[in-house]
């Protein structure tokens, strides 16, 4: 229980002493910062990959 | 009235927004690193190793990519560069430390790096020499039109989902339409390209130059005789391209155009915010001012050189650095409760001029007639790799020059070093032969316009 109440003091203190993020800074940690969206974050890298992949491999592979 | 069926303009139309994609790309690491800093705690030492690593890595690639430019061509080239920079976007979302955004920022910059050489060398091919410095101009807004719009993507993205991230995730698709843009309308060289008309490659080439030659040996290095080149290309031998005066000068001009350029414009956003105690997206919009400054420049400058001074690229270049440098040196005295409209118009005009730079408009052109578009690539390479080594130095050279006092940050110090860069920059320009009047464009003027004697290397002369 005192252990409970003096971690929740220091997690206090730490929140006070550290600033506030603006808007828009987010978490140091990605998926953290990504929370749920994460998933869909991973989905859309692969997408994006795929279609890159395809268009430079495309162009690089036709004869002149 | 412009033909937009024209093959030239569809090739330069596909460059343009190719280096759009790439400047917006870049730049909108600048306007979101206030909130990049504050997200992973960065110190401004970090942050200036962070820059630093971009313009390394973008730096280190320039002499590879002309090589590489010049050996499989633009079009493979361009392609390779956006591909690799829209997949490299995303993966920075996804950085948790300093040290991962620095690797993967320089990561980013070799990537982007390819991309200047083989938009240049389009230019330089697809266009004669009467509206290259035109076509060239209208190829370099891209690089002032895409930062001026970056803050107002990157931004309201970052605010609208709380998060700096989405803006990379977004912006990493912008490449998507530029890949399929480039597979559609580039095609290396003019009498490549099956659906060119004669009558256009006459207007390109001259009538005799594209009915008569038919060399098909495209690095100009390597022929032996004119007839084994293409249309528009001379012998160039590796010893004119790399031991050459103007080219060397060009790369130190290079150098401190880009030093004060990137060194202005990167920290402008923290600046705004540290010492002028703006709002970010105020703050922001000095780096849009800058760069609203240099689309002005580079389309009068590339108007200017081809109407008023008759195809001659270097006297804009002269006066350039030393109007930035008297602009930079106005900035100094701005402190907090400086009217904006001031900020705006100093800012302006630095980057108005610091555009009528060696490496900020008219070098394609310019290497193309002193040299031979055929080794635009490489040629570029050297000199743009000059730009960047100052684009590099200028981040971390900054932030040490920035001085910390009992109000906040102090950027008088490293203003005074744009303005010096400037100075240097107009004197290497002073050296550089003009290929119009072959002489150094200062040379020509004090001599009451006589023409000079220089040749190219390669003319046996």
């Amino acid at each position: 229980m005192a252990a409970s109440i003096l971690w929740s003091i220091s997690i206090l203190l730490v929140a006070l002493a550290s600033k506030p993020l603006p808007p828009g800074a987010g978490p140091a940690n990605p998926f953290q910062d990504f929370g749920l969206l994460t998933g869909l974050v991973l989905a859309l890298d692969v997408i994006n990959t795929v279609f890159v992949l395809f268009y430079v491999l495309r162009i690089w592979l036709r004869r002149a | 009235m412009l033909d937009i069926s024209q093959r030239r303009y569809q090739v330069l139309g596909t460059a343009w927004l190719a280096w759009f994609v790439n400047y917006i790309d870049r730049t909108k690491t600048a306007a979101l690193l206030p909130l990049i800093i504050a997200s992973l705690a960065m110190t401004t030492q970090q942050t200036g190793w962070v820059l630093f690593a971009f313009f390394i890595g973008y730096a280190a690639v320039q002499p590879v990519a002309g090589f590489v430019t010049d050996l499989v061509g633009p079009k493979k080239a361009l392609a390779l560069s956006v591909g690799a920079f829209a997949i490299f976007t995303w993966t920075m979302a996804l950085v948790g430390s300093w040290q991962d955004l620095l690797i993967r920022n320089a990561l980013f910059g070799i990537a982007e790096g390819f991309e200047v050489t083989a938009g240049s060398r389009l230019s330089a091919t697809w266009f004669p020499a009467q509206t290259r410095g035109r076509a060239f101009a209208f190829h370099q807004t891209a690089y002032t039109i895409g930062p001026i719009l970056a803050p107002f993507i990157a931004v309201p993205i970052a605010t609208a989902t709380g998060s700096w991230r989405w803006s990379f995730m977004v912006i990493a698709f912008f490449g998507l339409p530029v890949l399929a843009v480039i597979d559609r309308f580039v095609v290396d060289r003019p009498e490549r390209d099956p659906r060119v008309s004669q009558k256009e490659l006459d207007y390109i080439f001259g009538h005799e130059e594209a009915t008569k030659k038919k060399g098909t040996v495209l690095d100009p290095a390597k022929a032996h005789v004119a007839d084994e080149l293409p249309p528009g290309e001379r012998i160039t031998p590796y010893r004119e391209i790399f031991l050459n005066r103007s080219v060397f000068l060009m790369f130190c001009a290079g150098f401190f155009g880009l030093l004060a350029a990137w060194g202005l414009t990167t920290w402008l956003p923290t600046y705004g915010v540290q010492q002028l105690k703006l709002p970010l997206i105020v703050a922001g919009s000095l780096s849009s001012v800058v760069y609203l400054g240099s689309l002005c420049g580079v389309v009068s400058g590339g108007i200017l050189s081809d109407k008023l001074f008759a195809t001659k690229r270097t006297p804009i270049w002269l006066l350039g650095g030393v109007i930035m440098a008297a602009a930079v040196l106005w900035a100094i005295s701005f402190q907090p409760g400086t009217p904006i409209i001031a900020a705006y118009i100093a800012f302006f005009i630095a980057g108005f001029a610091v555009s009528w730079g060696p490496v900020g408009q008219l070098f394609a052109p310019y290497l193309a007639e002193l040299l031979t578009p055929g080794a635009v690539g490489r040629s570029l390479g050297v000199v743009v790799l000059g730009g960047m080594v100052g684009s590099a130095v200028a981040q971390p050279l900054t932030a040490a020059l920035i001085v910390q006092t009992a109000t906040g940050p102090q950027y008088w110090r490293a203003f005074v070093m744009f303005a010096v860069c400037g100075i240097l920059m107009s004197v290497c320009v002073a050296g550089m032969i003009e290929p119009q009047v072959r002489r150094t464009y200062l040379g020509y003027l004090f001599s009451g316009k006589q023409v000079g004697s220089w040749q190219p290397a390669s003319s046996g002369v």
